[in-house]
């Protein structure tokens, strides 16, 4: 009995050390799993698929989680979507369908699904494609994917600017991007992508006010740190220009040409807009001067007040 | 036994082997040195391919000084520059980044771009963040108003620039940093000027520039000495065309920039030739190359068949008065001059190229201003590999490197201007610094990067400023001849906007997968590099549309007023091209 019982110690005690050991195990492979996504995905960054496909094949023999499992597989599938060489989209396709099949949930539910609507719209299947991406957006309004999965369903659909797909694609856009939150200069979200979009349609159907409103709202939430400079100072040049020549409105024409001297004072364009704000009585000789633009000096800023030196 | 006569000779193979051990031994003995020396100290090393005078002593004094700021602080550091012939230099960086050994920082440029992406690491997040340097040497000089400002602002906004050419839109990253500027002025020999023309001073306008020449030529006919009034090759000349072009067609840029972006793109300037607003037959645009023809005939006789290098001898060498180049050659000028025999020896002075003034009988009337420098970005850019274990270090040697002090003292060696705010010149090369009071755009035939117009305008535009063939020879040529090239040209941009979006799809995808799986302390700064990679997108979807209602604007318009020859062949080549109709959709 007391040998049975040694024996059962001896059985507990193994089982035990055997239950850490499985735990420390189990624990390696999460991490050694995690190492690996995160290795995949920083050679998915720089492009270098085949090393990227390595990292998310070796996860799924590190007894991952299933959510570190679910992720190496969208890896996988956006490797057969992207890359260009040697990928394969129809198997990007049956990756995605597998992993919703399977019941992926949150964010990357919404990243698979829009990925697949993506390769099916590519594939020609727009109708299955703008199907998938509504469900995105409604099903998660507050992530940036849904926001990302309405601008890509506004591209597909966009023909000509004058075409009635157009009209469709953009009153949507219009409609569909309520649902998300309102976008700030910290968290622009991809409204300043959308409001240029929504501005360009106006312009070349001629409906100026519209456009311009939707340039503003541009420029009120993109700045150089969240968008690049010379798309900050194009459309401050672009919503002064529309307002000088389109609209007859001098005092919003002189407010952004003075914007953009001095927020974008690095544009080509700054002295011509300096010239256009200064003759349209939107900037004084001391805020000239206190630009302290490289070339400008007393001279020049004398006769740029008397009308000696005029934009062409 | 007797040696044989072989047995005799081959002493000389034994000294040869011995030379060879001695130069292995001495080779193992290097390796040994720098591995030791990377056991005691952290190793950094930077490649570059700039090979001016001074710029070598200018990094190793920066290198000595960030070395000794290291150890100071008990840190062994090293820091190895690698200098490399430009000839060589794309070979070897390809080489070594593709094998997995590249330096932990590279000079970026000359190499493709796609290098960036796949072999660089981004350093986006330090340049905005604050240069700590900058606050050191702020303490260190507390009456120093603009140094305290500075030390608040982001690094990349203490740059002249705002760093802004070191992002790079493809993938939305920056990837560097520059330690210098750089722009073209005319270099002159003042003592000639004074010699010949009375005065050491410049000319003041474009008029006064021809009727320096026209002295220089005619003195050096009277004394019969080979003297050319400016050097030049074919590489100068494009920069006399560019600019004499483009300063007398702006009004063409700003009012035919249909979409009021402010830029006169490709497709733009297409539509401006098509309706018969610019174009060869355009005064403005004949004026442009008039102009810079003028200019043309004060050059060395054969001047196309030089090489740039020999116009800069020409000019060192006292055999010409002036020359365009660039702050790059500045160092060099002045120490080439240096070294000739004392009687050839001669003051240089710089200047701006002469504009046309507005009272100018022939061109005045056309002239709206100079080109606008404010763009001009920042060069001599570092970029940090993606190799390196040392990228931390990379950052503090670039954030040393780019404070106004140290900024100086590297430029002052090189001659070159300087990159960052409040950092001194050599009141010298003031003339170089960047300037903002100018103008932008200008009307060419550039359509496309390469493109079939340019081309074809090339083949006109040498024999017509060797004086082979007149103004209206050249126009007509092109009238004749550019309909159809410029419907390929059309096609092309048109088709590159298609070709591009698999790329910019997938740039965005790296984004997509960083928001969703990367860490929630970086979620904020992947949202907005995924708001940069769609607006990128967003910019070649929509460029499809905006090329193609435009030309169905100009074709209405001329439907309505009238179809020129031009305008038919265009619309004839096109159509057959594409088999487009453009009221159906593709």
């Amino acid at each position: 009995m007391r040998f049975i019982t040694g024996n059962n110690m001896i059985s507990k005690l193994s089982l035990r050390v055997f239950a850490v050991c499985c735990l420390f195990a189990a624990a390696a492979n999460a991490n050694d799993a995690a190492h690996e996504l995160a290795k995949g995905w920083e050679e998915y960054g720089f492009l270098a698929f085949d090393d990227a496909r390595v990292s998310f094949s070796r996860v799924q023999n590190l007894s991952p989680s299933v959510e570190q499992d679910q992720e190496a597989r969208i890896g996988l599938a956006m490797i057969q979507q992207f890359d260009e060489r040697r990928g394969n989209r129809q198997q990007a396709i049956s990756i995605y369908q597998q992993l919703l099949a399977e019941g992926i949930t949150a964010e990357p539910a919404a990243l698979a699904k829009s990925m697949l609507a993506e390769c099916l719209a590519l594939e020609g299947d727009l109708p299955q494609a703008i199907d998938i991406w509504d469900r995105v957006i409604a099903a998660h309004p507050d992530s940036i994917i849904a926001q990302d999965a309405l601008v890509q369903r506004t591209y597909f659909i966009m023909r000509d600017w004058d075409s009635a797909s157009t009209h469709k694609a953009i009153t949507e856009l219009n409609q569909l991007r309520t649902a998300f939150p309102s976008p700030t200069p910290e968290r622009p979200g991809l409204f300043p992508t959308m409001e240029a979009t929504i501005g360009n349609y106006y312009f070349w159907q001629r409906e100026y006010e519209a456009a311009r409103a939707a340039f503003m709202r541009y420029s009120d939430i993109a700045n150089t740190r969240n968008t690049s400079y010379g798309w900050v100072a194009g459309m401050l040049y672009r919503i002064a220009r529309m307002s000088d020549l389109l609209l007859d409105d001098p005092e919003t024409a002189g407010r952004y040409y003075k914007r953009m001297v001095v927020e974008t004072r690095n544009a080509a364009q700054s002295w011509y807009a300096l010239m256009q704000a200064v003759r349209l009585g939107a900037m004084d000789e001391d805020e000239v001067r206190a630009l302290m633009l490289p070339g400008l000096d007393d001279r020049t800023i004398e006769k740029l007040f008397q009308g000696e030196i005029q934009a062409p | 036994m007797k040696k044989s006569d072989g047995d005799k000779i081959a002493w000389p193979n034994y000294v040869g082997l011995g030379l060879l051990a001695v130069c292995y031994a001495g080779a193992l003995l290097n390796v040994c040195a720098i591995r030791r020396a990377e056991t005691d100290h952290e190793v950094i090393r930077l490649v570059h391919w700039q090979l001016e005078l001074g710029v070598r002593d200018g990094v190793d004094d920066l290198i000595r000084r960030f070395e000794e700021y290291q150890a100071a602080k008990g840190r062994k550091v090293r820091v190895v520059q690698i200098p490399m012939p430009e000839q060589s230099y794309v070979q070897y960086v390809t080489t070594q980044l593709i094998g997995g050994t590249a330096p932990d920082m590279i000079q970026l440029g000359k190499f493709p771009d796609e290098y960036l992406g796949r072999y660089f690491l981004p350093v986006s997040e330090a340049v905005q963040n604050l240069n700590p340097f900058l606050a050191a040497e702020a303490a260190a000089d507390p009456d120093n108003a603009l140094l305290a400002t500075l030390a608040q602002r982001p690094w990349m906004d203490t740059f002249t620039d705002g760093l802004r050419t070191m992002f790079y839109d493809r993938f939305q990253e920056y990837y560097g940093v520059g330690f210098s500027q750089f722009t073209i002025r005319m270099f002159y020999n003042r003592t000639l000027f004074e010699e010949v023309l009375g005065s050491p001073e410049p000319p003041a306008n474009y008029r006064e520039l021809l009727e320096a020449c026209r002295r220089i030529e005619e003195y050096a006919a009277q004394q019969n000495i080979t003297l050319h009034p400016i050097a030049s090759s074919r590489y100068q000349m494009e920069y006399f065309k560019g600019q004499y072009l483009s300063g007398l067609t702006r009004d063409v840029a700003i009012h035919y920039d249909t979409n009021l972006d402010g830029n006169f793109g490709g497709e733009e300037k297409m539509m401006a030739v098509l309706s018969g607003r610019s174009g060869p037959t355009d005064p403005r645009y004949r004026a442009g190359l008039e102009s810079a023809r003028r200019i043309a005939d004060y050059f060395p006789r054969g001047f196309m068949a030089l090489e740039r290098m020999d116009s800069a001898f020409a000019f060192v060498q006292g055999r010409a008065a002036m020359i365009t180049s660039g702050s790059w050659d500045a160092r060099s000028f002045m120490r080439q001059i240096e070294n000739q025999p004392p009687e050839r020896r001669f003051e240089v002075g710089i200047f701006e190229l002469p504009q046309i003034a507005p009272d100018d009988p022939e061109f005045g009337k056309y002239f709206d201003g100079p080109a606008s420098e404010a763009g001009t970005g920042t060069g001599f850019a570092f970029g940090i590999t993606r190799n390196t274990k040392n990228y931390d270090l990379c950052v503090e040697f670039l954030q040393f490197a780019t404070t106004p002090q140290n900024n100086s003292l590297l430029n002052d060696h090189a001659a070159w201007i300087p990159s960052v705010t409040g950092a001194r010149m050599d009141p010298v090369l003031e003339v170089f610094r960047p300037n903002f009071i100018g103008l932008w755009g200008g009307m060419d035939l550039r359509f496309v990067a390469r493109g079939r117009c340019e081309t074809l305008e090339s083949q006109v535009f040498w024999p017509y400023i060797s004086g082979e063939v007149s103004y209206d020879e050249y126009a007509a040529t092109l009238m004749e001849q550019l309909p159809p090239e410029m419907a390929q040209d059309f096609r092309r941009l048109y088709e590159s906007r298609d070709e591009a979006l698999p790329g910019l799809r997938t740039t965005r995808s790296t984004f997509l997968a960083a928001t969703v799986f990367g860490p929630q302390d970086e979620r904020i700064t992947n949202e907005q590099k995924l708001l940069r990679a769609c607006s990128s997108q967003a910019v070649y979807e929509r460029g499809k549309w905006d090329m193609r209602i435009m030309l169905k604007k100009t074709r209405e318009e001329l439907d309505k007023q009238g179809h020129t020859p031009f305008s038919t062949q265009f619309f004839n080549s096109l159509d057959r091209w594409y088999n487009m109709n453009l009221e159906e959709s593709l």
